[in-house]
């Protein structure tokens, strides 16, 4: 593959590019971009096997804009609420499926208890508790580090909404008794 | 004797598990699970390793690999790309950092996603080819492999 | 005042420090791509993206007489093979032609891997265990980021230098799965 961290053409240089019918560019866009637009499926579908199918399909879902794709935004504001959309449809079908089976922990060896459940485990299982809506602007915010006005583009809602979704989402993790902790003054 | 070319038709069918598989597959449940790999080096600074895994049985695929805990090796490790979609394995990684950065004693080298189909827990074969330290010089070290313990995540 | 000032000093709602290093901890796992996603995307993409460009020059040659685009390339190959087999061949008798001759064959010979699997092994295995496995790349790799003494025999990839991709081909080579693929 291609020393994509070398190329230092922009995302719209390389969309240019792609509508020119040139695979490389596309290589580039996409190895950019790729562990991002993953990671950020996994958010969404909590399985990895999930996660990956949805990078095939949004970067499938994206060629088929070329040629006449015009890049108005940010790439990834342009690619977020993709993944999203196609994140949570393949988590609203994979639970039709009976993926897990009880049975295979019965006949594994047992498997030494690694860590004991600490502050981290508690966060993770309230924060698999809250809204949909709220996680995605908590991790927008502290995670990826995006600005309440950026947030609001990637979403496309009001900055208000995003304020008030980060509110209700820090004083759920407040108000649980698994995470009052990290807002207790020392 | 007119039925009998149907009736060695369906012979054939039977003998060849047609039905079966198809019964068979329809009720088979895919999971998916992880091993996780790791080298015990004994107090030694861990620089290289290579691992050799197989999973019996033809329902276990492997469907991914990714580093291991410690810095060092944390980048996925050096494996065939045949390897994907079958049921064995040959990892191996190496750091030339100096002693200080790298990991002594038991440390995750490695992780295998597997593709299990089927409600039996497939067997597994894994065998150290070789460690090594610092100069290069082969260290006495062991492998381990355990299932990876399900989070919450995993479950929903 | 305007209510609306009142509530406007109202600042952007902040997280504990400790619950942001958490937060971050919890989603800095990594997903591994396996390597076949990725060529089974881009390969989508070439497929499409050659069809693209494609199409344009065959619009252009629309209402030209048919002349298909691989003619003056079998025309040139024609013309190769005519003068190969009609021009006489030269004959090196001098003492000088005959050095060059055997230098140039040498730098061939040096270039070109050898053929038996035993010599190919041989050579990656740098340490001389008498076997090739992951020590023996990490060994070169040791020996090249210290700047040490390299053996000529230590270009696996006959390129003419002993560098890192020296060290993959070993590694390749050591994780391979069937003996059958030797190239």
């Amino acid at each position: 593959m291609s020393s994509y961290f070398e190329d230092m053409r922009s995302d719209k240089e390389l969309v240019s590019a792609i509508n020119g019918g040139d695979p490389d560019a596309f290589e580039v866009l996409y190895l950019r971009h790729r562990d991002w637009t993953v990671n950020l499926a996994f958010r969404f579908t909590s399985d990895r096997e999930l996660a990956l199918d949805v990078l095939q399909e949004t970067f499938l879902y994206l060629l088929k804009k070329f040629p006449g794709f015009t890049l108005r935004a940010k790439f990834t504001t342009f690619l977020y609420p993709v993944i999203r959309n196609l994140a949570l449809n393949a988590r609203k079908k994979n639970q039709r499926y009976e993926l897990v089976d009880d049975k295979l922990e019965e006949l594994t060896e047992p498997v030494e208890p690694d860590v004991e459940e600490n502050l981290e485990d508690q966060l993770r299982m309230v924060m698999g508790n809250l809204p949909v809506q709220q996680q995605e602007v908590l991790l927008l915010r502290f995670v990826d580090d995006h600005s309440l006005n950026e947030i609001a583009e990637i979403l496309e809602i009001p900055p208000g909404t995003v304020k008030s979704r980060l509110h209700n989402a820090l004083r759920a993790l407040a108000e649980n008794p698994r995470t009052k902790t990290y807002f207790e003054k020392e | 004797m007119r039925l009998l070319p149907f009736m060695l038709l369906i012979g054939a069918l039977l003998a060849d598990g047609a039905f079966a598989q198809d019964i068979g597959n329809n009720k088979e449940k895919v999971s998916f699970r992880a091993v996780d790999i790791f080298v015990k080096s004994k107090g030694q600074p861990l620089a290289a390793y290579q691992v050799q895994v197989a999973f019996l049985g033809l329902k276990t695929k492997i469907s991914g690999i990714e580093g291991g805990s410690h810095p060092a090796f944390k980048k996925p490790p050096l494996y065939d790309p045949k390897a994907m979609q079958t049921e064995q394995v040959i990892i191996a990684a190496y750091n030339t950092a100096p002693a200080e950065d790298l990991p002594k004693g038991k440390v995750r080298v490695a992780t295998i996603h597997l593709q299990i189909t089927g409600s039996k827990a497939p067997e597994f074969s894994f065998k150290l080819i070789t460690a090594g330290t610092v100069e290069g010089r082969k260290i006495p070290a062991k492998v381990a492999v355990e299932w990876r313990k399900k989070s919450r995540e995993d479950r929903q | 005042m305007d209510k609306r000032n009142q509530s406007q000093p109202e600042q952007e709602p902040k997280a504990p420090a400790k619950l942001v290093t958490d937060l971050k901890d919890l989603h800095k796992e990594h997903i591994f791509v396996p390597p076949k996603v990725d060529q089974s995307i881009l390969n989508a993409a070439r497929e499409q993206l050659e069809e693209t460009s494609r199409e344009p020059a065959e619009q252009e040659t629309a209402g030209q007489p048919w002349i298909p685009q691989w003619a003056p390339w079998a025309a040139a190959a024609c013309l190769m093979l005519l003068l190969f087999l009609t021009l006489p061949g030269e004959k090196h008798t001098s003492p000088s032609a005959l050095a060059k001759a055997s230098v140039s064959a040498k730098e061939v010979a040096l270039k070109q891997k050898p053929s038996s699997l035993a010599t190919m092994i041989s050579r990656k295995d740098i340490n001389k265990d008498g076997q090739v496995d992951i020590l023996d790349a990490f060994t070169l790799a040791s020996r090249i980021k210290a700047g040490a003494a390299i053996e000529e025999n230590w270009d696996i990839n006959g390129d003419g230098q002993v560098n890192q991709a020296d060290v993959e081909e070993i590694s390749a080579f050591a994780v391979k799965l069937g003996p059958e693929d030797n190239s």
